[in-house]
């Protein structure tokens, strides 16, 4: 065998192949940053990038949507309770938005021919006869406005507090630890409650209601990852560099924890959203005439029997803000981080 | 672990305190009495009421006193029903809370579990998707404007259960699958990434060797050790339990514990305000302590240990 596989191939046939050493360690694809590497895991989750662009148009909605239907934000009552009226699709017959009624004994009742008004409201009109489109975008502009601003507030407290906790360690870890177990063993709604009883609701007190609770898990996840990156090589080398314990946590530390923060941000928004409306729900949100999605629900929940899309509209695009909120954080966890992937 | 349970007792113990504490402060710290709104008293009548409640007296004073109370179990009278003692308005209430509340986390984890196992077995086939979109909205949508949608079109429009109150068991049916979606959704990606795990392992490898057809692997091999880890949302759930209680007996007009939570809100009965938030207080730290001890119990390999780790 070895001898006709020597006759087939002679040795005039074979050339010595050439080899550069210097070209082992070629890089063939081009090198990709933190965020270009997440991006294009982000990109791969259709789930993310479709709430991601419902999102947006949410957040350019609540900025310029009260400005789109043309009706003053005022009170108009000889224009209350009107049922929504799109002229557009008025005439399609499954879409709820043919300006009628539909009463308790099923009596479909038409108050725009009834009352002789001209102008049609997009999503109704409420008991005062103000715009619910104006409305609805005020309400989603001023939750998003305290949700943010809670979310910040958060991150820094958190942040910084489980950043000092980790890094320095020993008893100061240890009496911070202590004093985080004991926050986190009172349960969330109770202190919101409490302070807004106290502070009188309105956006601030609930904003900050929200911070001092949310802080906790944004403090415990930050102190484990620096736990486990502050003895890494290039925080000691930094150290022996002769840096500062503030550059350290700063400028080292804080790079490697980005995406964690995010991913906790992330999941802070909706909850955020979501206590502010529970609030307004039970009572403890937002005093008229402002309006939130919160306050929206519950005066549309007095009313369900007899004009349910005062309830239905805010219901539909808080769950929407809430859902794509949550699809988002989801794939943005899953491209920072593919270890805590589900 | 007799160790690690006395130090856990001690620490709830301790978080109690700082909670009664706490509240017991905040609501001094709001402003006026609660008899400054009966106009009709004068100054004298409002002095003598101040002095039967003990309001007259210094603050610490007050602080000891209501302190010694709780501890003997007596947690103050009722502003807003006639001097009823708080104790009495929370005992008359806790039935249908504790209904709803129980009947809803058992119905949520063990659909919850069912719908996640179902989505793993069927891993990225429509079922799963079914599954997941269900654990996703189900998470997402805030339990009040799930539920008073439900009562809208399920009791209104189409008129199948009762709409609202609490005359029977029927009456409970809505409330308990409003407050459940929460529990579903939790419970359901919880055990789909569970059991995915559980499935790729070696001893479920071995066992679908051996022959044994797929079911049996599902239900009887994988099943258990998935279980395990779930145990570990129970806690947070009880919790969303309670937030959901307040809003859902609110919509159905349940005669519970929330319902009456918010209503003694919205007229600052602050002794009733006070008493149901250290029971949930009270409840929410004990749930913690009983899921980590039953954790450990399930699962020799968690070792508990005292504080230092």
């Amino acid at each position: 065998m070895a001898n006709q596989s020597n006759k087939k191939f002679p040795k005039e046939m074979f050339e010595k192949a050439h080899y550069d050493e210097s070209l082992s360690e070629k890089i063939e694809k081009p090198s990709l940053s933190f965020w270009q590497d997440a991006w294009l895991r982000v990109k791969k989750n259709k789930a993310a990038i479709v709430s991601m662009v419902i999102l947006t148009l949410l957040l350019i909605m609540a900025l310029i949507g009260p400005y789109l239907s043309g009706h003053p934000t005022g009170q108009n009552v000889s224009h209350a309770n009107l049922p929504p009226k799109i002229e557009a699709v008025s005439d399609i017959s499954w879409l709820p938005f043919d300006g009628t009624l539909t009463n308790r004994n099923g009596e479909t009742l038409t108050p725009y021919e009834d009352r002789q008004i001209e102008e049609s409201y997009w999503f109704g009109t409420d008991s005062l006869g103000r715009d619910l489109f104006t409305r609805l975008w005020e309400g989603v502009r001023i939750s998003l406005l305290i949700a943010f601003l809670a979310t910040a507030i958060d991150m820094v407290i958190g942040v910084s507090y489980g950043a000092i906790s980790g890094y320095f360690g020993g008893r100061v870890d240890n009496i911070m630890q202590r004093i985080i177990e004991i926050l986190s063993g009172i349960p969330n709604l109770v202190i919101v409650i409490l302070l807004i009883l106290i502070l009188e609701p309105g956006i601030l007190s609930i904003t900050l209601a929200l911070a001092i609770t949310g802080w906790v898990t944004m403090a415990r996840v930050v102190r484990g990852q620096v736990l486990k990156l502050k003895n890494q090589e290039f925080a000691l080398a930094s150290k022996t560099l002769g840096a500062t314990d503030f550059r350290i946590i700063y400028k080292h530390l804080m790079p490697n924890l980005v995406g964690v923060i995010i991913i906790n941000t992330m999941f802070t928004i909706p909850s955020a959203i979501f206590f502010e409306a529970f609030l307004s729900f039970i009572g403890l949100g937002l005093q008229p005439p402002d309006a939130s999605l919160g306050t929206l629900i519950e005066e549309g929940f007095k009313v369900i029997l007899l004009y349910p899309y005062m309830l239905i509209v805010p219901a539909v695009v808080i769950s929407l803000l809430m859902i794509t909120f949550n699809l988002l954080a989801d794939g943005l966890r899953d491209a920072f981080d593919p270890k805590m992937r589900d | 672990m007799g160790k690690y349970l006395l130090q856990r007792i001690l620490f709830m113990l301790l978080t109690l305190f700082i909670i009664i504490s706490l509240t017991f402060f905040l609501m001094k710290l709001i402003p006026g009495s609660p008899f400054a709104a009966a106009a009709k008293l004068t100054e004298s009548q409002r002095a003598i009421m101040e002095a039967k409640y003990g309001l007259d007296q210094p603050l610490p004073v007050q602080y000891f006193r209501y302190m010694a109370n709780v501890i003997q179990g007596d947690l103050g009278v009722s502003f807003q029903f006639s001097n009823t003692p708080v104790t009495d308005l929370i005992a008359g209430r806790i039935g249908p809370s504790a209904v709803l509340g129980l009947q809803a986390m058992i119905f949520g984890t063990i659909f919850g579990i069912f719908l996640g196992v179902i989505g793993a077995l069927r891993q990225n086939t429509w079922i799963d998707t079914g599954s997941t979109l269900v654990a996703v909205v189900g998470k997402s949508i805030p339990s009040f404007v799930f539920a008073a949608l439900l009562q809208y079109f399920i009791a209104v429009k189409l008129g199948w259960l009762p709409v609202a109150f609490w005359r029977g068991w029927e009456y409970s049916i809505l409330p308990t699958i409003a407050l459940s979606i929460f529990p579903i959704s939790i419970a359901a990606r919880f055990m789909r990434t569970e059991m995915i795990e559980v499935l790729s392992s070696d001893y479920i490898v071995l066992a679908r060797a051996k022959g044994a057809n797929s079911f049996e692997v599902a239900f009887k091999h994988a099943l258990r050790n998935a279980l395990i880890p779930v145990v570990t949302v129970l806690g947070p759930l009880a919790v969303s339990l309670m937030t959901g209680s307040l809003v859902v007996e609110k919509i159905f007009a349940v005669p519970g514990l929330g319902e009456q939570f918010v209503t003694s809100i919205n007229v600052l009965d602050y002794p009733v305000i006070m008493g149901t938030t250290i029971l949930f207080a009270a409840l929410f730290i004990f749930v913690v302590l009983v899921v980590d001890v039953l954790y450990s119990i399930i699962d020799p390999r968690i070792r508990l240990s005292g504080g230092e780790n």
